[in-house]
């Protein structure tokens, strides 16, 4: 399944019913490998058993709708930029390296993210990351492999060939 | 926009990771690192295909990565990854295409990091202003040819020899040379610097060597050959890198002393030194790259 961020920003009970509990959430979505995606939208969903539900971080969006009364999208990876389960463990192991050598928790990794986006990714930094990298996936890299990589996503890249080969 | 300012554009846009860095070696002396930096690219215009600006700055982006991840390296394995000369040879020295980027980015390194702004402003003031009376300089492995030939444009009525190992860099010196006018003031030779005891004894004013001493499995015989070439009142400028990891660098040096003493085993007298070393290095990192300068003449005692 693709994984979303989900963000409520306001609930508003409808009706219940006897045995349906109907709402109407407006949620922040995001693809986790793209943050920079990220649009409001407004679903309403109808549930069994309000007693039974709770709102958690995994929700099912089997069965949602969007506001206009249209099924939510396919959830499965359709374009190169969604990626399986595997690659999103890399993604995820790779925002707590970031957030671990920056120092800062609110560094959201992307696979478009570069030395640009990142307060004090410069060339000496690039260094002491690489090497927290292949200390997190026990890899080692080359020096050109070092050299060349512009972005997450060709680090991503990088690291799921070593750890597949 | 003059070729300093569009240099630093490319490196903004191309190399983003550099450019903090470049920022800094600019702020150690501006008016220094405008007219030096300048002139290198002026040279290597002439000698480089194509848009000089992009060739020596993406070799000098190439050869800073290679650089900090040998460092890195360094820092995890606690020793230079190679040994020999031959092993460098082989990896390194023999490829051609190899050694013409990496060339440009040794080359700009002297101006593109902070501290060799440092050291450069150091070799201006202590020792080119040593040189005087037309002085015969003879400068030890050239590589590109950059400090020969800016000291000879610093000093009226000097001439240059150079002696590399490296068919590359002797062609790279001569083709800087050229672009650069000073063509009539010097010449270019292929030999070995460890071979240089065979060159007529004391026919040198000056000797120049720079960063070549940890490239070499017994860098004690080019003090040797210093002592031999220089007059007795000659002076010359060497320097050498301390726990400075690259992928050619072979002999460790740890302390500054161990430069001094190396030299004066080998019948020279040190008159000063310095040490530079950049002003951030890698998280918690227990080696500190330096580099040192020796200025140095024949030593009297027997």
């Amino acid at each position: 399944m693709h994984l979303l961020v989900l963000r409520p920003k306001g609930i508003a009970p409808l009706e219940p019913e006897a045995s349906h509990f109907t709402s109407r959430v407006q949620l922040d979505v995001a693809p986790v490998m793209q943050p920079r995606l990220r649009q409001s939208i407004e679903i309403q969903s109808t549930v069994p058993s309000p007693s039974q539900r709770s709102m958690s971080s995994a929700i099912s969006l089997e069965g949602v709708r969007t506001a206009s009364g249209k099924p939510y999208p396919s959830l499965e990876p359709k374009h190169p930029n969604c990626y399986p389960r595997t690659v999103n463990a890399t993604m995820q192991k790779l925002q707590e390296v970031f957030c671990d050598l920056f120092e800062d928790d609110d560094i959201v990794v992307s696979r478009n993210t570069g030395a640009a986006d990142v307060d004090g990714w410069d060339s000496l930094m690039h260094v002491t990351l690489m090497l927290e990298v292949e200390r997190a996936f026990g890899v080692r890299f080359s020096s050109g492999e070092v050299a060349d990589l512009v972005d997450v996503g060709q680090l991503v890249d990088l690291v799921e060939s070593k750890v597949s080969g | 926009m003059d070729r300093v300012d569009q240099l630093l554009s490319y490196i903004e846009e191309k190399h983003p990771r550099l450019i903090g860095s470049v920022r800094e070696a600019e702020q150690v002396d501006p008016i220094w690192f405008r007219r030096v930096t300048n002139q290198l690219l002026e040279w290597s215009a002439g000698v480089v295909d194509g848009d000089g600006i992009q060739v020596v700055a993406d070799g000098y982006a190439q050869f800073n990565s290679d650089v900090n991840w040998a460092q890195g390296r360094y820092e995890v394995d606690g020793e230079y990854e190679n040994k020999s000369y031959a092993e460098v040879y082989e990896s390194h020295y023999n490829q051609k295409e190899t050694m013409e980027a990496y060339l440009w980015g040794v080359c700009f390194a002297n101006v593109l990091r902070p501290h060799h702004v440092e050291l450069g402003v150091h070799w201006e003031m202590r020792f080119l202003s040593r040189l005087q009376n037309e002085p015969e300089i003879i400068e030890i492995a050239p590589g590109h040819g950059a400090w020969g030939l800016l000291a000879l444009d610093h000093v009226p009525g000097s001439r240059l020899r150079g002696f590399d190992i490296s068919e590359t860099s002797v062609a790279t010196s001569r083709a800087m040379a050229h672009a650069a006018g000073l063509s009539d003031r010097t010449s270019y030779e292929v030999r070995d610097a460890l071979d240089l005891e065979r060159l007529a004894p004391q026919s040198a004013d000056a000797v120049i060597c720079s960063f070549v001493l940890e490239h070499l499995e017994q860098p004690e015989k080019i003090f040797a050959a210093t002592r031999h070439l220089l007059r007795p009142d000659g002076v010359a400028f060497i320097t050498g890198g301390l726990e400075s990891a690259q992928v050619d660098h072979i002999y460790e040096f740890h302390r500054e002393s161990e430069l001094v003493v190396m030299a004066e085993s080998q019948g020279c007298r040190v008159l000063e030194t310095a040490s530079f070393h950049p002003s951030r290095n890698l998280r918690n990192a227990r080696f500190l790259p330096r580099s040192m300068t020796l200025i140095v003449c024949p030593s009297n005692e027997t």
